[in-house]
Parts: C-alpha cells; sequence; structure tokens
C-alpha cells in the first residue's frame, strides 16, 4: 500500500496554498477538520471502502453531510477528492493542512511530561520560556507519567530534552556499567 | 540470596571517578517511532534531521544504520537481534556514523563486524575508533606500488607478483584453493611484520574456526585480526564487515606500517546488500543488483593504496615522519561454473590491479595451486619484484601459457622435432616447480635458488615425478648449508654474478652428492 501522507501531500499543499492565496485559511481549516470528521466515521469508512458504491453517491453524501460550511470552490475539491478515489484520504489531508498552518503562524505544539501535576504559573513561565527557544507561539500538552519520578520531559517535534530523574538515572547506570 | 560476582567496573576509584565525571545536564535527543519491523528492516517515523549512514539507537542497546532517507520516513538496517522490537517504540539519534575500535589490541583477536571480541579471550580496550566509511586517499597522497608483498607461493610471487598497496582478486570456482592462497600469504608475513586482516563474509562458522585454528597452529594469528560475519549473522553485518576490516587496516597504513587485507568474499558481501538493498525497496538491476553495486566495491578497493609520507605524517600529526604506508587488499571472488562474465565478477575485475584465475580443471590435475597462467595478470606487481624474482621469473607466465597450448596440441602428434620436445620438457618441469603444498610457504631465497635451477637447466636431468622431492632436500640442504647466504639474499633479493656463482656452486655440489636420475 502507497504511503497515505504521500498521496494526502499535494492535495493539503494545493488546498493550504489555494485558501492563504485567497485568505480564507480559517474557514479550509474548519472545512477539512469537518470534512476529515465525516470520513472517519465507522459507517462512512465502509461506505468508502465499498467498490460497488459510485463515487457520485460519495461526493453527494460528503455534500449533504457538510452543506452548511461549503462554499462552491470546497465543493469542487471534494468532487475532485471523489472522482480520483481519495476521499478516505481526507483526515490525512487535514492533518497536513493543520501542520502548513501552524508553521505558516508560527505556532507548534510541545509535550510535556511531568511526574506530578503542573501548577497554573509554572504553566505560563515554561510556556513562555518555550516560546523563547523555539521563537514560536507554544501550546502546551501536559501529561503527567508518575514513573519517570521528577523532573519533566519536553517534546518538540522530533526533539526531545529529557530532564527526568528517570532519564538521568538509567544514563548514570549506562555510563557507569561502561 | 545470590550475589552477582564483582566486576572490573566496580572498584571503588573507577566508581569515584565515573560520578565526578558523570554530566548531569538534560538530555537533549531527536526520537522518531517505529512504524514497521520485518526482515531486518525498522521502518522509522519522524528524525528529520537524521543523517545518511548514522547510527540509530534503538530498544535495549540495539543498534541501525539509517540508509534510506525518504520524505515520510527512514529505513533502518537493524544490527543485531530484531525479535525484540516492535512497532510504536522509540528510536534516538546518535549523532555518530558508525565506528569500529582499531589499533594493535585487536591482533590476534576474533571479532564480529562491529569490533566486539567473539573468541572468548575477553572485551577489546581499544584506545581508537574510527569510522567505517571514509573516503580513500585522494591522488596527490599515493605513491607508485614498488616493495614486493611475498606470498611465500613459487606460482603467485613468480608469474603474478603483488605488490605493496596493490589490489589483486583471487577468483575461481568453489573448491579451488581461493582460502588457501589468502591463508598461505598470511603466514608468509610472519616475520614481515605486515600486519594481516582476514574479513570473512558470509562463510560457514566451521569454515572461519578452522582458518582461525590454522592461522593458530603456524604461529601467525599474533599478527592478524579475524573480522567474521558469518552466514548465520544479519545481512547488515556481512555487509559491513567489509568495511569495519578496511576501517582497521586503514589504522596501520596511516601510521606509515603496511598491511594486507582479505575479503573473502565479495561475492556474498554483493549479495548480503542485494537483500538490504531489495528489502529497503531500492529498484533492482541486473541480476537484481541495486544500482551502485560498482560504486559498492570500488569505494572499498580504493581505499587499499600506498601512500606517500604527507600522508602519514598528517594522519598522525607528525609522530611519523619520512614513512610510507599500505594496505594490500586481496579480495575473493566465487564464480559459478567458471563464469567469470558474470555481473560481480567483472565489476571486481575491472576494479582491482590484476587477477588470479584459479581453474576447477587444473586442481583436479594435481596442479595446486591451480593458477591458470593465462587468465592470470598482475598489471602493478612487476614494478615491485625483487630484482632476483624479476631475473629468474620473468618469462615463466608467458612461457607456461604457451607451453599449455604446445601439449594441448601436440597431443595430436606422432612424432615431435628436438626443439619441440625440449621445449614440453622444460614446460613440464616448470610445472612441476610451481606446485606448492599448502602451509609452506618460501622465502625469496628458496623460490630464487629452485628458479634458478629450473633455468639453467640443472632439473633437466631428473625425472619430472621426483622434483618436488627433489626441492624439499635442496631446501633444507641450503638451510644447514648456506644458512648465511639464504638470509643475505631474503634480505636484498639481488642478481649478480657473486650471488649466479654462488647459486651454482650450491647445486652443483647438492647434485653431486646425490643421486637423482
Amino acid at each position: 500500500m502507497a504511503n497515505l501522507s504521500s498521496i494526502a501531500r499535494p492535495y493539503a499543499f494545493a488546498a493550504f496554498e489555494y485558501a492563504r492565496d485567497k485568505e480564507q485559511l480559517p474557514a479550509w481549516k474548519a472545512f477539512l477538520a469537518s470534512a476529515a470528521n465525516v470520513a472517519r466515521d465507522k459507517t462512512v469508512v465502509k461506505l468508502l471502502a465499498n467498490p460497488e458504491i459510485e463515487t457520485a453517491k460519495l461526493f453527494n453524501l460528503f455534500q449533504e453531510v457538510l452543506a452548511s460550511l461549503l462554499n462552491d470552490k470546497q465543493k469542487n475539491f471534494l468532487h475532485l477528492l471523489a472522482d480520483h478515489e481519495r476521499l478516505l484520504v481526507l483526515p490525512e489531508i487535514a492533518e497536513q493542512f493543520d501542520a502548513y498552518y501552524a508553521a505558516l503562524k508560527k505556532m507548534s505544539t510541545v509535550r510535556v511530561v511531568t511526574a506530578v501535576e503542573i501548577e497554573d504559573g509554572f504553566r505560563q513561565k515554561l510556556t513562555q520560556a518555550l516560546a523563547r527557544r523555539t521563537e514560536r507561539e507554544v501550546t502546551l500538552q501536559c501529561e503527567v507519567d508518575p514513573t519517570i519520578l521528577g523532573g519533566a520531559i519536553i517534546r518538540i517535534g522530533d526533539r526531545v530534552i529529557d530532564g527526568s530523574v528517570r532519564g538521568k538515572l538509567t544514563r548514570l547506570l549506562e555510563f557507569s556499567l561502561r | 540470596m545470590q550475589v552477582k560476582q564483582l566486576s572490573p567496573t566496580e572498584i571503588s576509584d573507577l566508581i569515584k571517578q565515573r560520578i565526578d565525571t558523570f554530566n548531569l545536564k538534560p538530555e537533549i535527543r531527536t526520537e522518531g517511532t517505529i512504524v514497521s519491523v520485518k526482515d531486518g528492516i525498522v521502518r522509522l517515523y519522524g528524525l528529520d534531521d537524521v543523517m545518511q549512514g548514522e547510527m540509530i539507537e534503538l530498544e535495549d542497546q540495539t543498534y541501525g544504520l539509517a540508509l534510506n532517507l525518504e520524505r515520510d520516513s527512514v529505513g533502518v538496517v537493524v544490527l543485531g537481534r530484531t525479535e525484540h522490537l516492535s512497532e510504536g517504540q522509540t528510536a534516538k539519534c546518535t549523532g555518530r556514523i558508525l565506528e569500529v575500535p582499531v589499533g594493535e589490541v585487536l591482533l590476534g583477536r576474533v571479532v564480529d563486524a562491529l569490533g566486539n571480541s567473539i573468541d572468548g579471550k575477553g572485551s577489546i580496550q581499544a584506545e581508537l575508533t574510527s569510522p567505517i566509511e571514509k573516503v580513500a586517499p585522494g591522488v596527490i597522497f599515493r605513491q607508485p606500488v614498488s616493495q614486493p608483498m611475498q606470498t611465500g607461493l613459487k606460482a603467485i610471487d613468480a608469474m603474478v607478483p603483488i605488490g605493496r598497496g596493490q589490489r589483486e582478486l583471487i577468483i575461481g570456482d568453489r573448491q579451488t584453493g581461493k582460502t588457501a592462497i589468502a591463508i598461505d600469504a598470511i603466514i608468509n608475513q610472519r616475520h614481515t611484520g605486515v600486519k594481516c586482516i582476514y574479513v570473512a563474509i558470509g562463510q560457514k562458522a566451521s569454515s572461519i574456526a578452522a582458518v582461525v585454528r590454522k592461522l593458530e597452529e603456524h604461529d601467525a594469528l599474533k599478527h592478524t585480526i579475524i573480522v567474521a560475519a558469518t552466514a548465520s549473522d544479519p545481512a547488515a553485518m556481512q555487509y559491513i564487515a567489509a568495511y569495519a576490516g578496511c576501517a582497521m587496516g586503514e589504522y596501520f597504513r596511516d601510521k606509515g606500517e603496511d598491511a594486507l587485507i582479505i575479503y573473502d568474499d565479495l561475492t556474498k558481501h554483493a549479495w548480503a546488500y542485494r537483500q538490504i538493498s531489495l528489502l529497503l525497496r531500492r529498484p533492482p538491476g541486473r541480476e537484481a543488483y541495486p544500482g551502485d553495486i560498482f560504486y559498492l566495491h570500488s569505494r572499498l578497493l580504493e581505499r587499499a593504496a600506498r601512500v606517500n609520507p604527507e600522508w602519514v605524517e598528517r594522519a598522525t600529526d607528525g609522530k611519523v615522519k619520512g614513512k610510507t604506508g599500505s594496505l594490500t587488499a586481496l579480495p575473493v571472488i566465487e564464480t559459478q561454473a567458471g563464469d567469470v562474465s558474470a555481473f560481480v565478477p567483472t565489476n571486481v575485475i575491472s576494479i582491482t590491479d590484476g587477477q588470479i584465475f584459479l581453474e576447477t580443471g587444473l586442481f583436479n590435475s594435481g596442479i595446486r595451486p591451480a593458477i591458470n597462467a593465462g587468465l592470470s595478470v598482475s598489471r602493478v606487481g612487476g614494478a615491485a619484484q625483487t630484482k632476483i624474482m624479476k631475473k629468474l621469473a620473468g618469462g615463466i607466465r608467458i612461457g607456461q601459457a604457451q607451453y599449455r597450448e604446445l601439449a594441448a596440441f601436440s597431443q595430436f602428434l606422432s612424432d615431435l622435432d628436438e626443439a619441440t620436445r625440449k621445449q614440453l620438457e622444460r614446460g613440464q618441469r616448470i610445472t612441476e616447480v610451481m606446485k606448492q603444498k599448502q602451509y609452506v610457504p618460501l622465502s625469496v631465497a628458496e623460490q630464487g635458488t629452485i628458479l634458478f635451477a629450473v633455468d639453467q637447466g640443472y632439473l633437466d636431468d631428473v625425472p619430472v615425478n621426483r622434483i618436488a622431492m627433489f626441492e624439499q632436500e635442496l631446501n633444507s640442504y641450503l638451510h644447514t648449508n648456506y644458512s648465511d647466504f639464504v638470509e643475505r639474499l631474503n634480505k636484498s633479493g639481488d642478481y649478480n654474478d657473486e650471488v649466479i656463482q654462488t647459486l651454482r656452486t650450491i647445486l652443483e655440489s647438492f647434485k653431486a652428492n646425490q643421486s637423482w636420475d
């Protein structure tokens, strides 16, 4: 099976550039998010995967469900996807569209894992510090994992800053056994 | 309660030192996620800034090599076990290109492709490591091949001489004595100071054990490193073993010494690489090999070279001055039914500076080493021969090739003229002289004496079936009565009136005291 993200990339990029040029980014973002939700629905997935159902019917289904949101161009986009039998890729397209959007707006989501719940004051400080470091607008996504014992693990995309007590202990163990 | 025994790392001073130097700062690393694991290949999502050829740390001290950098994923070959890897685990970048330990401590040891000891003699405490992939020395830092690399085999040193820094291919079908030549060449370096590296790729573990035992028996393991990637090791290990061995050899080359490396064999190396490439979904080409199969071997063999003093001085930061270094490579290729025009054999023939072609027919008719004189050549070794070998062996290869033709042709003739008969007789004797037992490499003086004997007609009245015996007796006579001369000749390799006169005296007195009719 070909890679879903490779298939989604040209659609997402085209939609993003079109929306950016027409200054309709938020509208397209909302449209793609809802369309992706529809495409994620279990019964819809079954319909999409069924070769007996004609593409026109699928297109109509999407059109009816999303009627209140759609403008002509977005209808065209859906039509195109239906024609190419790519409606299944919608969730991936929405995800990539969001990534392009975040890159444009210089926003990033940072995941923070701590051993105990973070207090609000500290959360703000951390957000500011990370925003300064990454030169972006930062949204924190906090998780609590008591097994890291103390400290914090911060993930910005692929990059991981491991300041946890567990990480340090593991490294100390590896270091002293070397 | 049972307590684990103390390990050498548990000494208080060491522990104190470790505590003192341990870096407690938060670790910054790049992480990706395993998307799929199959056939020793791991696909990773993430790791946007990974390097080509970078080591990737997987779960539980397992490492992989990033070989395919694609838009959405990274293809990693796993160096070791894969049973414990599964989808969803994290993988870390290490920021390092794969390195192996190098240095004198490796001599006498058997290691795997990553430089870990597998001979049960304890771990290897090497001070230095070296990346396995390095660019070969450029033209400015090279020096012509001008010193001989004696293999101790008469047939090779006379007909296809090898020089230090040369790449000479050993090619032939299975069971034609390819490895035997390589082992003899290693054994012959016992007293020359040449360090040897034997890289076993895709061989049976039992064959490798046999090689190790033979080298040990002949006191040749102490100057040899054995890099073993057996048939049961993952293809990735077989693929990197050649480069790892090369890095170990380069260490000696770069500090102004001479080293000899044997890749046994590159056919299996190409197979291992083909497997990896196909699993990484690179497009297959001829015989299903990937497009860069030529580069695979050319970049490896290009690292065998003779480098000039300037290179050595640079590599050692000025510690070693005025010395050249060399790495001689003897790659081995196994052909199928003598087909030298298959893909990999033609590639490697075109890369190397000559080939030693072994034939099943010759082997079965008792001519061992089974070297085909017509198809074997050495393109640069002639310049590196000692004077005595050059003088006495000059015409032997061509003579032998012509003799074989003539011998085949003369079967159809009823009576031969005197000249042809003489030529045939001489050819027979030279063929006989070129035969040699395994594990008894000969010195320059020993080779020179017997070549002189056949060249000057001292063997003409010795029956062909007694020539081997003649040679054996002559060698022991030489060592008992003329040990000074032997030593001198081995050192200088000269061929002048004095040497000729001494050789005549030796042969005449030897023949006078014994009956060889």
